[in-house]
Parts: C-alpha cells; structure tokens; sequence
C-alpha cells in the first residue's frame, strides 16, 4: 500500500522534478561560465578580490530563488490534482491511517526537493572549489543555505494551502508564508545568517507539523 | 493533542511574524530622521562650533550664532579648499605658517561603526608589496590565510604558493609566532598612500606587524600593554604616517598604534560602547577630535597633538523612543523583534524596546478574545493559554489566536 502510494505521487511529480533538475543544471551551467568570464576578463585576483574582500555572491542572481521555486512547483503539481474534485477524500479514505498517508505524500516531494538541491550543492561545491580556495566554499554553503531551506519550507506552505479548505485560513496562511519566506532573503553579503540559520531550520521544521492540523480540518470539512 | 501543538506552533510562528512586521511598518510610516548636528572645533577662536543642520544654525558654545560664511574662516583647517578658492586661507593660525599641503597631510577623518566591527568576513586576505617597484601599489596575486602556517595561496592556479609560503612561516615562526593566528587585521585597498601590511594576533594572543618589503617577509613583535585586552584593530595608512592603526579593546577603550616603536597611545574619551555607539576620529594640524555618537547624544573631545585632553563638548537630543511616535509604538507593542540591526551585518532575532504601557492595550484585547470565544460557545476554560498568550504578547499574539482559533 506505501509502495503503491509513493509511486502514484511520483508519477504526478516526475514530470515537473524533471524540469526542475533541467533548469538547476543549466543555472548551475550559467554560473561555471559566468564565473569562468570573469576570471578571464576581470583576472584571478580582480575576482577573488570581489568574492573575498567586497562579498560579491558569485552563484547569486536567479539562483537565489531557483530553490524556491522548485518547491512551490512540486507542491502544486503533488497537490493541486488532489484539491481539485476532491481526490485527497479518496486518498485519505485509503486503508492506512491519515497521518500516516499524509506523511508519504509529504515525503516523497520532500525526498525529491531534497535530492535536487543535494545534487546542485554537490555541483555548487565543485565550481567553487575549482576556481576559490575552501573559504569560499565554506562560506557558500552557510549562505546558500537559507535559500534552499526557503524551497522547503514553501513546498510544506504550498501543501498546507492547498488541503486548507478555509479560504479566509488559506490567506492568512499565505500572508504567515510569506512574511517568513521573506525573511530568508535578505541579502546584503554572504554567511550573514551564519548566527541565526539553525533557528531559522527549526523553524521551517516545527512548520511541518502545521499540514496536520490543515489536514484535520480537510477532513472535518469534506469528510 | 497533535493539532493543539500544530497550533500552537503556528501561533507562535504568527507572533513572531508580526512582531517583526507589524513595527517595521509602524517604523516605516511615522519615524523622522534624527540629524545629530555636526561638531568643530575652531583653531582660530578656540572654541567649538556647533552646526545644526537641521535648524541651519551654526553657533559656539557660549550660544553666539554664526553664518555659514563666518564658520568657514573660523574653521579654516576643514574648508581650505573652499577659503583657498576665495583667496581667504590665513597665512598662520596661532602663529604657525600654514599651506595646503601640509593641511592635507595632516588631515585624518576615520570612522568605525559597530557594523563595521560585526560583520562577516572569509579569513583570506591580501598582502600588498611595500615597496612595489613602480611606486602604485599592485593587487598580490597570491591571497594567503593561517593554519599551521603562512599559506599564499595563487590565484592563478588556485594552488599553493610554496616558495613565499615557507620564507614567511620561517620569518614568523623565528620571531616567536604561533600559528594558527587568530584574526588579522589590514587594509586591503590600492587607495592609499602606502602599505603597512597586517596586525597579525597571533594563538598566544601576541601582536604581530607583518609586510612583504621587496618580495620578503618582515615581521616585527609589537608588545601589547597588559592593561589591553584587543578586541579589533582598524589599520590605515595616512600620509601623516604617525600612527598605523586604532584599536578598540574589550573594555571599550579606544588606543592608536603609533609608529614611534609601536607605542599604545590612549585616546581619552570615554562611556563607549563598541557594539552600539559610532566614533568619528578627525585630526587636523593642530587637535585630534573624537566624537562618540549614541542614539540620542554626541559627546566631542578635544585633544592636542600629544593626546592631552583640552576640552570636550556633550549635546543630547529625544531618541526615537522618547519621540511622540516612539511613545505611541509602546502603547501599541509589547515589544519588537527586527531581523536586521544598524548595529551588525549578521541576520538574527533582534530582540527591543520591551515595555509595559502596552498592557492597556493587552487587557482590552483579552476582553475582545474571551468575548468572541464566548460568543462562539467554545469552553472558555480550554481557552486558557490563548488568553495567556493574549495578555504577554498583546496585539502580536490577538492576531494569532483569532486568526487561527481553536476547532475543538
């Protein structure tokens, strides 16, 4: 019954998981070349000095969002299906215990998001080590950070919204979202969440718990 | 019980928000720049002058106005350039022959904010060569860091340097260095004068003076006095070349490393606080002038050019939370978070302005809860910790519970 669930989420969101792992790449393509003009045109040192002494973010740009966009597409190709006609009833009418239901269909878009972003971290760590010293890649694993954790914390948000069945919750919910979202975008230079990001992770974390109680009043409602 | 913490959660995730938010727009619409004015002092009256650019008033201390006009000739060391322009620059100032060049030499204007002290920063840096060949400095190619050495690194190859790496660790390590070192101070820019490469401390917590003279290494010890605890240095190279660097220690005192035998020359200013207050240091031919700047005073002092105070000027104004908007907002929130702080570059929950006169408010948005939940018919009694939450986090907290009630 597990199996068979996980492969009816996948087969919704492999599609879209594909795209996505398409654009990271040439994203992450576009940055290799980027960085790889400068250090020609610019020289080594004019770009190290920008990178290390001024704090230009190298991999920044459309990238900065890129994670967190993949999350809200996820979470709306997994679960805009389900709202839509009400299929979620059905699926929570599965012989399995809700939460327990609930909890694979948020594991499999989060395993997915998950690997993407590892993948593209990995790749991330070798252009930086290809062209910096391991400083740099230090400090870009402590700032990438909160961009990726905004692509998690979106796909839970995105979930959340959708079996939320009030509509004056499902805006205030939008509002919470996003002022928090917003909070993980404030991008003067690198490693300056370096204080704060494990709170802002348990944060994000404690908000998985919030698609249970969307989840109960689903099936209060519909049920 | 799974929902009731969900909820919770999410409560406490909404009070967070808003007390974050909702100051921020409360700030965003009613705060008023403060202008704290502008404080000289005059070599030709010997006397400050206060400019108030807010009021467009210049005046001294004795509270004789002045046109701007006046202030100019009166402060001839600050505006030589405009008197200079005008045929107007004296010839002496208290007997002393001046020309512009010696004005510019002498001239010092520095500023450390507590952001310029909290900040990030990669442990990579670049050393200059001090004598380079064609007079300009050159950007290094290598950028070195310290572990258990003097590591350049080449940024051509990315790859170890390993021919400067073991002429500066045999240098150091001979003088007594003991890596890895703990923080280096420099001032990485071909902007200036001249090199004076890096304040180096070291894991004894020794203070080190490190350049590269004609490709080699130098390092020179520099004894810090015990009294000195370092808690950062700036180092700048002015064509004055009297001192290398400022320091700040841990207990706030401010101290200049001057280049006669690196001597620690205290700067007699006091009540600082590194991590809030703002400090201008300015030098002209005659004084040194040290403003600390708080959020809602100046205090100036005055030295001559051996560090003896001659006089010191203090001015207080209404910081934003004595203002009439500063007021109101504590009537309003309980307190405030921020994300961000004037004060660090760092992103954290800053916690202020926590008060009690918003309790008024608190206890009527109590009453509003209970009487809506009533009105619900919910057990007023399960309500509990919602009403706690009301009445500790006020309107943040209203917000919360009544947007996200409670469905049993």
């Amino acid at each position: 019954m597990f199996k068979s669930l996980l492969f009816k989420e996948w087969l919704k969101i492999k599609w879209a998981s594909a795209a996505i792992f398409v654009v990271f790449m040439l994203m992450l393509g576009y940055i290799y070349i980027n960085t790889s003009y400068y250090m020609r045109f610019i020289e080594p040192t004019g770009m190290w000095y920008n990178v290390v002494i001024r704090g230009t973010i190298f991999y920044g740009g459309l990238y900065i969002y890129l994670p967190l966009f993949a999350g809200i597409l996820i979470g709306i190709t997994q679960f805009i299906p389900e709202i839509s006609a009400s299929r979620l009833k059905l699926t929570l009418h599965l012989p399995m215990k809700e939460n327990a239901i609930l909890l694979s269909m948020l594991s499999i878009g989060t395993f997915t998001l998950l690997s993407i972003y590892l993948i593209s971290y990995i790749i991330l760590t070798l252009i930086s080590t290809y062209f910096f010293p391991v400083e740099v890649l230090w400090s870009l694993l402590i700032t990438t950070l909160p961009w990726y954790l905004a692509g998690l914390f979106a796909y839970w948000a995105v979930v959340m919204i959708s079996i939320e069945i009030k509509w004056s919750i499902r805006i205030a919910l939008l509002m919470v979202f996003l002022g928090f979202l917003n909070s993980l975008f404030y991008l003067d230079t690198y490693n300056t969440y370096a204080n704060s990001i494990i709170i802002f992770i348990l944060i994000s974390l404690c908000f998985v718990f919030q698609t249970f109680l969307s989840a109960y009043r689903f099936r209060k409602g519909v049920l | 019980m799974l929902i009731k913490f969900s909820r919770i959660l999410l409560i406490l995730l909404v009070i967070l928000l808003t007390a974050i938010y909702l100051p921020h727009f409360f700030w965003m619409s009613f705060s008023e720049r403060i202008r704290a004015p502008y404080v000289q002092y005059s070599p030709v009256i010997e006397e400050f002058i206060i400019m108030d650019y807010e009021k467009d008033k210049f005046y001294d201390t004795s509270g004789k106005e002045y046109s701007r006009e006046e202030v100019d000739t009166m402060l001839p060391l600050s505006h030589y350039r405009l008197l200079a322009t005008k045929g107007l620059l004296p010839d002496s100032i208290q007997g002393l022959e001046i020309n512009i060049e010696d004005i510019r030499k002498n001239y010092i204007n520095f500023r450390i904010r507590p952001v310029d002290i909290n900040k990030p920063q990669i442990p990579l840096y670049q050393l200059f060569e001090s004598k380079p060949p064609r007079l300009k400095l050159e950007m290094p190619d290598e950028f070195f860091r310290t572990n258990d050495r003097m590591e350049f690194i080449s940024t051509e190859n990315n790859e170890i340097s390993e021919e400067l790496t073991s002429s500066f660790t045999d240098l150091l390590v001979s003088k007594g260095f003991e890596f890895p070192a703990k923080k280096c101070y420099g001032n990485p820019t071909t902007r200036k004068a001249y090199d004076e490469g890096y304040l180096v401390i070291d894991n004894k917590e020794e203070l080190y003076h490190i350049k590269k003279i004609n490709g080699n290494p130098f390092c020179e010890k520099v004894i810090i006095p015990d009294d000195v605890k370092i808690k950062t240095i700036f180092l700048r190279e002015y064509s004055l070349k009297e001192f290398y660097a400022f320091v700040i220690t841990e207990d706030n005192k401010l101290y200049l490393i001057l280049f006669e035998n690196y001597k620690f020359q205290k700067i007699p200013i006091q009540n600082y606080n590194s991590d809030e207050d703002i400090i201008r240091f300015q030098g002209n031919l005659f004084y040194r002038l040290v403003t600390v700047y708080k959020e809602d005073q100046l205090k100036v002092y005055v030295t001559n050019r051996k560090y003896e105070l001659i006089d010191t000027y203090e001015k207080t104004w209404k910081s934003k939370m004595e203002r009439t908007a500063g007021q109101i907002s504590t009537y309003i929130f309980p307190f405030e978070l921020s994300l961000n702080s004037s004060d660090s570059m760092y992103i954290d929950f800053y916690f202020s302005n926590l008060n009690f006169n918003s309790i008024y408010l608190n206890v009527v948005l109590l009453l509003i809860t209970i009487l809506w939940i009533r009105k619900k018919k919910i057990h007023i009694i399960a309500d509990g910790m919602d009403y706690i939450i009301v009445m500790v986090t006020g309107i943040f907290g209203f917000i919360a519970v009544n947007i996200f009630r409670n469905e049993d």
